[in-house]
């Protein structure tokens, strides 16, 4: 039993524990038990938990499972603060006491512990990208090969943000980059949506088993309830194909949800307002906007016929 | 009034690598930004809208050429407008704009600050379930969003409600005439809203 080789740790530390320590408690407890344990180690009063109505698999969403990992989700609390909290609360989040290596090791761990995660690090490897995970500046990206994870992250959040922007160094890397010179209006944007999307799906499969960890995740792109709109639409998906070839194997079942939820529900958030640039203020700046500009830009610089 | 404009090398120097290629060679843009009760330009807005995911930071200039990151860094700004000899607030609409400003030039650079006056400047998208309940909870008892700005003994009360990612809340502020905020608190008042996220 799990709970016994946590009791036999020798010389453990009281206070935070690691992302690799929780990793092994995960593998052998358990996530409710690594809950638990976080939620005690922390002085946190124990989170609500509640399951979804089927249990949410990595499978589900398009990934192979992974470990023992469940997918038990703490809800989040909606209710409003009762009184009142000292500061502003709007200068985001701050990324904790790690650096240097430390941070490194515990960004990377929390990665091992889902397919996503494994996805992203071996694309880090395969392409030899270079990672500034303290990254001094505005927002985290991926530019031209390299990513940048903000310093104010936690490992958690630096961890979700990895996986989305794995996903642009691939693109990059493998030359399939949307070419803003080569391509017309319409079709970079739609390029560069499409990019976009498969890297917020790559959040969605990598969320659960990394909010089962316990880790802060906060600031690191994903949310219950984007989360919740992409399986209401891969579910009706799911039901629909089932209905119509009962045949259909689970891989291919949930390589056409995926694919459905990607191209339609993931795809309209650049759209429709969900997600707007950092920079449009009230405007509220869409992708689709946004990479239309950028293409007018381009197009239109001093000089260019 | 000094409008000496802002060394784009230094604010390059200032945001490091990768950020300080795009101000070097042009693509950001720099605009100076006016602070209420601040005779002198001490505030720059950094912004590139041509990279893929556009980015905007603000830096302030010290009386002694330094220049630094305001963004996300309340303490800076408090450091900043005292070593320009503070600002000069000479009535509440003033000081609920220096307010305004102060906010939006400390805000996370990845967190969307918006002081709202009614419920009907909510930019609402699709939501999830629960984003559409917590909305309709909001909608059928809605709060008293309206700014408040008055003067006080000691400078002046101010409150405002701000859209700050996908929650709402009010926020109160002791400003005293130099511009130096004494106390700042908030409450939420609705969480978990179908507001627009920040990429």
């Amino acid at each position: 039993m799990g709970s016994e080789k946590v009791a036999r740790q020798p010389d453990r530390p009281t206070g935070r524990r690691g992302a690799s320590e929780i990793l092994h408690l995960q593998r052998t407890a358990g996530n409710r038990a690594v809950t638990q344990l976080i939620g005690a180690a922390a002085g946190r009063r124990r989170p609500h938990v509640q399951r979804h109505p089927e249990v949410t698999e990595n499978a589900e969403v398009g990934e192979a499972a992974v470990a023992e990992a469940t997918t038990e989700e703490v809800a989040e609390t909606t209710e409003a603060a009762e009184t009142a909290e000292p500061g502003t609360g709007t200068t985001g989040t701050s990324g904790g006491a790690l650096t240097g290596d430390a941070r490194k090791k515990a960004i990377e761990d929390i990665l091992r512990a889902s397919a996503t995660g494994m996805w992203a690090l071996g694309v880090i490897e395969k392409w030899s990208v270079p990672v500034n995970y303290e990254f001094v500046g505005t927002g985290s990206f991926h530019r031209t090969g390299s990513i940048f994870i903000n310093k104010t992250l936690s490992p958690g959040a630096a961890a979700m943000v990895m996986m989305h922007e794995a996903q642009h160094a691939n693109t990059f890397k493998s030359g399939k980059a949307a070419d803003i010179k080569a391509l017309g209006r319409a079709e970079y944007v739609k390029k560069k949506i499409a990019d976009e999307a498969e890297a917020v799906v790559r959040q969605i499969e990598g969320y659960a088993v990394t909010k089962s960890l316990g880790v802060d995740i906060a600031g690191g792109g994903m949310t219950d309830d984007l989360k919740q709109r992409y399986l209401k639409v891969f579910y009706a998906k799911r039901d629909e194909l089932e209905k119509a070839d009962p045949k259909m194997t689970r891989a291919e079942i949930n390589d056409r949800c995926r694919t459905h939820a990607r191209d339609t529900e993931v795809t309209s958030w650049f759209h429709d307002g969900t997600f707007v640039t950092s920079t449009g203020g009230a405007a509220n700046v869409t992708y689709s906007d946004h990479y239309g500009k950028q293409w007018d830009g381009e197009h239109n610089k001093p000089g260019k016929k | 009034m000094s409008r000496e404009p802002i060394d784009p090398g230094a604010v390059a120097r200032a945001l490091g690598e990768p950020l300080g290629e795009a101000v070097a060679d042009g693509q950001a843009r720099i605009d100076p930004v006016d602070v209420p009760g601040v005779e002198q330009t001490i505030v720059w807005r950094v912004r590139d809208e041509l990279s893929d995911h556009p980015w905007q930071v603000y830096v302030g200039r010290w009386p002694d050429g330094d220049i630094r990151i305001l963004s996300a860094e309340q303490e800076a700004w408090a450091d900043l407008v005292a070593a320009a000899g503070g600002a000069r607030l000479e009535g509440a609409d003033e000081a609920r704009a220096y307010v305004a400003t102060f906010l939006e030039v400390t805000r996370g650079t990845m967190v969307i600050v918006a002081p709202i006056k009614s419920l009907d400047e909510l930019r609402w998208r699709p939501g999830s379930d629960d984003e559409e309940k917590a909305k309709t909870a909001l909608l059928d008892d809605p709060p008293d969003v309206a700014p408040v700005s008055e003067a006080t003994d000691d400078g002046f009360h101010v409150e405002l409600t701000l859209v700050v990612d996908r929650r709402l809340q009010r926020n109160s502020f002791e400003v005293a005439r130099d511009g130096e905020i004494k106390r700042s608190s908030f409450k939420i008042l609705a969480e978990r809203l179908p507001l627009p996220i920040a990429r």
